[in-house]
């Protein structure tokens, strides 16, 4: 049995009290006092509310009134998730692992590859809780961070993955969530790290499975060592009733690249936050976002990338379209700490309003301590341009071509970036699907 | 730092000019606020019981709500029962008729100040109304005015003149418990500037209101109201100063703008409160709430706004864009200097069909300061066709200031565009090598690198006032670094 | 084959044409000339079809159909083309792409079946030999990154391609170099032939050296104040607009 947390106020609300309850429940490993504080903190602060600043448009009440309990740790009818869910053939890619709910389906050994080493959260606790001990501190009460304090205290196993070579082919990772019809919750945690001057790319890819979609609170971290790069994607195309909260942080030393694409496909409420160091000189960071609103979905992506080192240079890129009557939030915040002196930083947010009743919400900021810096962002929301409309009009295309062919193009920035062609081939499908006239759009890719 | 900056550095240090204290009697309540305060500010001025009510109201308000901490500002708490509600200079009788009666030192304090009382002055032909801590005491080339049938006087006599208009528009652009600083200045707001613009009419002349807080321990907590009704067109500017003092200073105003159908109001303002010295000590907190409502269509208000005093700047003037083709304008120069806190920007809230919105802010940095802009766009669903264009560049002058831009866009509207473009740098190396290679000095070069990156501001500044304001920009720079 | 009478079009509120009378037969070139602002881009606009220009009077008769009544893409697929004096860059949408659907929107409507990419693709490499243009340009945005000489000839690449009845040319001339000027200039003579008609607006005599037009029109204040055959393009050049306005006065 784990020792309860000391918390001085009674959880209030029916979520807490329950994740309150899924800590008694748990058994104690070697993290337990990191777990603990991470507990202590989360209860403290309560959920995030529309009072906080990265919280400011997400509503979370209907989710404060739910008692959760743990998803299952596999898939009961055990039918593999759909083939069809996979980004990449088999030929394409290093190896997929499987998660469900979190938990790795093991045995993991079975896929050793070259250059990475595989382990599952719950072996590294046993063997070296140090080493991961490392990973899970220091633990912040920044908003942000709320739900990856939870995913702290609660994990119960992951990925940690060590990259210590050149990976020539990508790593999937396939995140499964699959709920039992209770109110479930999960907390996928994988961390990566990779080896200094070793090279990989990752694609995390989350789906579900079955009739009920648990809650899922994911968190990711990923540690580039000297000169390390890293190609990394999180794509969620999970069902409309789906809750997904996820946090990714990375952490970057001396001259290691990061190259990274959150690209939101599916959901009902889906929160992607991403949180950057670019602790060393040299690091540098590039951040996509593409977020599609469609129906009634609810996207809100919040970036925060901390110049913390001089010479350190960053580019986010925030794509964003709402359609129907969904919501499309970009949050992209830039903050350069004193001494970080000829930080470069760059911002660009676009949305495009496709309905009446779809909305979106951008807030570029920066935060600059430091006088020797570049930083600069521009942001627009707007429907087509009237221009491009009108001259594809006039040379005799239809309305929905054109229209068509200029959201694809709006699009473009962030898609031609992908160094993966066939992941980037199947995600333009499956994003493509959700736009208006996707029978024409696809003839013209 | 390289070695020119340093020179530069080296160039700064004149002191704030208007920091003298005029001694003066003055008639002031003790410190302290409660029920009894609000209403003997309110009996001290003879007001009409539906603006005590008023008051009382939004004291009560006040009372439940909580201090705002979200603006990128750092203050130790204010105690509200250490500051004094109302200090007005104590005249022999009643208040000044005439400039004639208006006690000489005082005069004499505008005159250091370099405000144009006078017809003399240089500039002749602004109408001012000066507010000397919480009471306005003088109003000048009311004849003209009248004549063109503008109403431009002390907010206390339109409050017995114009008792009508006021409860009209009083609070409708700015409810009481808008904000908490909102509230406490329509509880005890002692006075303040009062301008009607009848239909049809361009008032004669530009309108201009001097602020100065003079008495220690006192907070000043004006009201402006300006009324454009259909088809005026006004123009008006405030000045603020204040003396040098170790303790900080409060100052909660509440201006309101209503623009009727094709009104113009252009409303522009340079603030220069006392910042508080270079380590930090004293200074004004500059805590204020604007905001104009385009309620007709067609109408137009600008905000333009340099601010280089206040320890602490917290402002948004804002434009409620609700009639149809209404248009919003923010021009804003903002320079923070030593430990001086700036947190402002603008609101502009598309409500009409093809408003429009051009927000255009410049933030400069130095010594140890924090310099924020903060602005939301919002386009409601019936504002279709709204558009709106922000830029907004920020100046780091040395490398423990720090510049931060935090603008909201809310776009519910699929035929709005929205676009905002925003930068921070330092202030060039090269341009400024170029100049000292010119032989210009590096105190000039930097000056004239900043106004400038200020240049598209100040161009929308009345003519006179532009030339202050530069005047002002490079005082408030001396001693930041090139 | 084009009729114009009476065309009253705004723009933001402001009357732009005033009444523009203008009738082109098949097998004529005729061009416009006239003053910054007079309204002649505004006038290839309305023809084109452009929706914020408001039509206050008048009427349009293209091939004897109510050309007014056609939406943008359906006078194009009629077989109006116009040259964009300032091409718009379209990033992402690939050049190549655009042409195709352009062309296959038109056999579509002509009840003809799509075009085969091979074919197609040979017939743009023989016309782009023609412009001499780099084949490079075809896997690029539209327009994008292109030089002013490079938008004009895509344009004239497009225009050859989609093989307008009536191309309306707006200062497709200005921004070339003198080579530039032939090589379009021969696009667009190439064109020409009994069935179609070509109107240009230029400023310059110089390109009708090059592509002889039947009617010169000049353009001013929103109306077309003078007309004449080739000789008043020399007139214009050594006189002046001026003389047009004055000439109208008096
Ligand atoms: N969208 C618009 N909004 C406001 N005014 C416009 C718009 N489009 C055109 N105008 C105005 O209409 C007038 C005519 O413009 P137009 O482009 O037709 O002139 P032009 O004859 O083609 O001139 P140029 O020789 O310089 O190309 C100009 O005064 C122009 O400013
Ligand atoms: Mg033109």
């Amino acid at each position: 049995m784990s020792r309860a947390p000391q918390v001085s106020t009674l959880p209030q609300s029916a979520a807490l009290r329950s994740f309150a309850a899924q800590w008694h429940a748990r058994d104690v490993d070697a993290l337990q006092p990191v777990r603990e504080e991470a507990m202590q903190r989360f209860l403290k602060l309560g959920l995030p509310t529309m009072r906080d600043e990265t919280w400011r448009y997400t509503d979370l009440r209907s989710l404060a009134a739910r008692s959760f309990v743990d998803a299952p740790r596999s898939i009961r009818d055990s039918t593999p998730p759909d083939a069809a869910l996979a980004l990449l053939g088999n030929s394409e890619r290093a190896a997929t692992l499987h998660m469900v709910n979190g938990h790795p389906t093991l045995p993991v050994a079975g896929e050793a590859i070259d250059g990475v080493e595989i382990r599952p959260l719950r072996e590294v606790a046993r063997l070296d809780p140090g080493a991961l001990l490392r990973f899970l501190q220091p633990l912040s009460d920044a908003d942000q961070q709320r739900w990856g304090l939870l995913n702290t205290a609660l994990f119960v196993d992951g990925l940690y993955l060590k990259i210590t070579g050149r990976l020539a082919a990508p790593l999937v990772i396939l995140h499964v969530a699959s709920g039992d019809g209770a109110d479930n919750i999960a907390y996928p945690r994988v961390i990566i790290e990779a080896a200094p001057g070793s090279s990989a790319t990752i694609i995390e890819h989350h789906v579900a499975h079955g009739e009920h979609t648990p809650l899922v609170d994911s968190h990711t971290q990923l540690a580039l060592r000297q000169g390390a790069q890293l190609e990394h994607y999180r794509v969620y195309a999970t069902g409309a009733s789906a809750t997904h909260v996820d946090s990714l942080t990375i952490h970057q030393d001396r001259d290691s690249r990061c190259k990274q694409f959150t690209i939101v496909l599916g959901g009902g409420l889906v929160r992607t936050a991403l949180e950057a160091h670019l602790d060393q000189p040299g690091a540098s960071l590039d951040s996509n976002s593409l977020l599609v609103g469609h129906a009634e979905r609810h996207v809100d992506c919040v970036n925060i990338v901390t110049h913390g080192a001089a010479e350190t240079r960053s580019n986010q890129t925030a794509r964003a379209i709402a359609g129907d009557s969904s919501r499309v939030i970009i949050n992209s915040k830039v903050i350069v700490n004193a001494g970080a002196v000829h930080a470069h930083s760059q911002q660009s947010c676009r949305g495009l309003l496709l309905s009446p009743t779809a909305e979106i919400d951008t807030r570029p900021q920066l935060e600059i301590h430091a006088d020797e810096v570049k930083c600069a962002h521009g942001a627009t929301t707007g429907r087509l341009d009237p221009d491009m409309l009108f001259y594809m009009l006039s040379r005799g295309l239809d309305r929905e071509t054109a229209q068509s062919l200029l959201v694809y193009a709006f699009l473009a920035d962030v898609l031609t970036g992908m160094s993966v062609v066939p992941a980037r081939a199947a995600i333009e499908n499956a994003l493509i699907a959700q736009l208006p006239d996707s029978q024409t759009l696809r003839k013209f890719r | 730092m390289s070695s020119k900056s340093e020179e530069v550095v080296a160039l700064l240090s004149q002191k704030y000019r208007h920091g003298f204290v005029t001694d003066i009697e003055s008639d002031s309540l003790p410190p302290g606020l409660d029920e009894g305060v609000v209403t003997a500010i309110s009996r001290k001025k003879n007001e009409p019981p539906f603006l005590l009510d008023w008051r009382l109201k939004a004291f009560r308000h006040w009372q439940t709500m909580r201090e705002p901490t979200w603006a990128h500002v750092h203050y130790k708490p204010i105690d509200y029962q250490d500051i004094s509600y109302y200090s007005a200079p104590r005249a022999p009788a009643n208040a000044p008729k005439s400039l004639d009666e208006v006690d000489p030192k005082l005069l004499a304090t505008y005159a250091k100040l370099g405000i144009p009382l006078h017809e003399r002055a240089r500039l002749a032909g602004v109408a001012v109304d000066a507010v000397f801590d919480s009471v306005s005491v003088a109003t000048t080339f009311k004849e003209k005015l009248g004549k063109a049938g503008v109403i431009f006087c002390s907010f206390s006599d339109a409050v017995r003149d114009h008792p009508a208009l006021i409860e009209r528009y009083l609070g409708s652009v700015v409810p009481p418990g808008d904000n908490y600083f909102a509230a406490l200045n329509s509880a005890v707001f002692s006075d303040g500037s009062f301008v009607y613009v009848p239909p049809g009419v361009r008032c004669p002349m530009e309108l201009s209101t001097y602020f100065r807080i003079n008495a220690a321990k006192t907070g000043q907590f004006e009201r402006t109201l300006i009324i454009a009704a259909e088809g005026a067109t006004v123009s008006y500017l405030e000045g603020c100063t204040a003396p040098m003092r170790d303790e900080n200073q409060l100052h909660a105003a509440v201006v309101e703008l209503v623009a009727l159908d094709d009104a113009r109001i252009k409303y522009s303002t340079v603030q220069n409160w006392y910042p508080g010295d270079e380590n930090g000590l004293g200074g004004i907190y500059n805590f204020v709430t604007k905001r104009g409502e385009c309620r007709g269509r067609n109408s137009k208000i600008s905000w333009t706004q340099v601010e280089t005093g206040s320890a602490i700047t917290w402002k948004y003037p804002s434009c409620v864009l609700r009639g149809e083709n209404s248009i919003g304008e923010f021009y804003s120069v903002a320079v923070a200097n030593n430990y001086q806190q700036a947190d402002t920007g603008t609101k502009m809230i598309h409500i009409g069909r093809n408003t429009k919105s051009t927000i255009v802010s410049k933030g400069i940095s130095a010594g140890h300061a924090e310099n924020t802009y903060r602005g939301l766009v919002k386009i409601l669903p019936s504002a279709a066709g709204a558009r709106n264009f922000t830029q907004c560049d920020s100046l780091l002058m040395g490398p423990l200031c720090a510049a931060h831009t935090f603008p909201y866009m809310e776009v519910k509207n699929p035929t709005a565009t929205v676009e905002h473009e925003a930068s921070t740098s330092k202030i060039g190396e090269d341009q400024l090598f170029y100049c000292l290679q010119r032989g210009i000095s590096a105190e000039d070069a930097v000056n004239m690198i900043v106004s400038g990156f200020c240049k598209v501001v100040f161009k929308e500044l009345p003519m006179e006032f532009a030339v202050e304001a530069q005047n002002l920009l490079s005082v408030s720079l001396e001693g930041a670094v090139g | 084959m084009l009729k114009i009478t009476d065309l009253r079009a705004r723009v933001a509120g402001r009357d732009i044409l005033k009444g523009v009378n203008l009738e082109v037969n098949a097998g004529e070139v005729h061009a416009i000339m006239g003053p910054n602002g007079s309204g002649k881009s505004t006038l290839a606009q309305v023809l084109a079809g452009r929706e914020d220009y408001e039509i206050t009077g008048g009427s349009v008769t293209f091939e004897g159909r109510d050309l007014l009544a056609l939406r943008a893409e359906e006078r194009a697929r009629a077989g109006l083309f116009l040259g964009f004096q300032y091409p718009v860059e379209i990033p992402g949408v690939n050049n190549v792409y655009l042409l195709k659907a352009a062309l296959n929107a038109k056999r579509k409507a002509a009840g003809e079946s799509e075009v085969d990419a091979y074919e197609f693709l040979a017939l743009i490499k023989q016309k782009m030999k023609f412009m001499h243009m780099s084949e490079s340009f075809l896997t690029r945005g539209v327009n994008e990154g292109f030089s002013g000489g490079e938008k004009k000839r895509n344009e004239v690449l497009q225009m050859l391609v989609l093989e307008p009845k009536l191309a309306i040319l707006d200062e497709t001339d200005s921004g070339l170099d003198i080579d530039a000027l032939k090589v379009v200039s021969n696009g667009v003579n190439s064109l020409r032939d009994p069935q179609r008609a070509v109107v240009l607006v230029t400023h310059y005599q110089r390109l009708l050296d090059y592509i002889e037009p039947d009617r010169v029109h000049v353009l001013s204040g929103g109306r077309i104040l003078k007309s004449g055959d080739k000789s008043l393009a020399k007139e214009l050049e050594r006189r002046g607009y001026d003389w047009v306005a004055g000439a109208e006065v008096a």
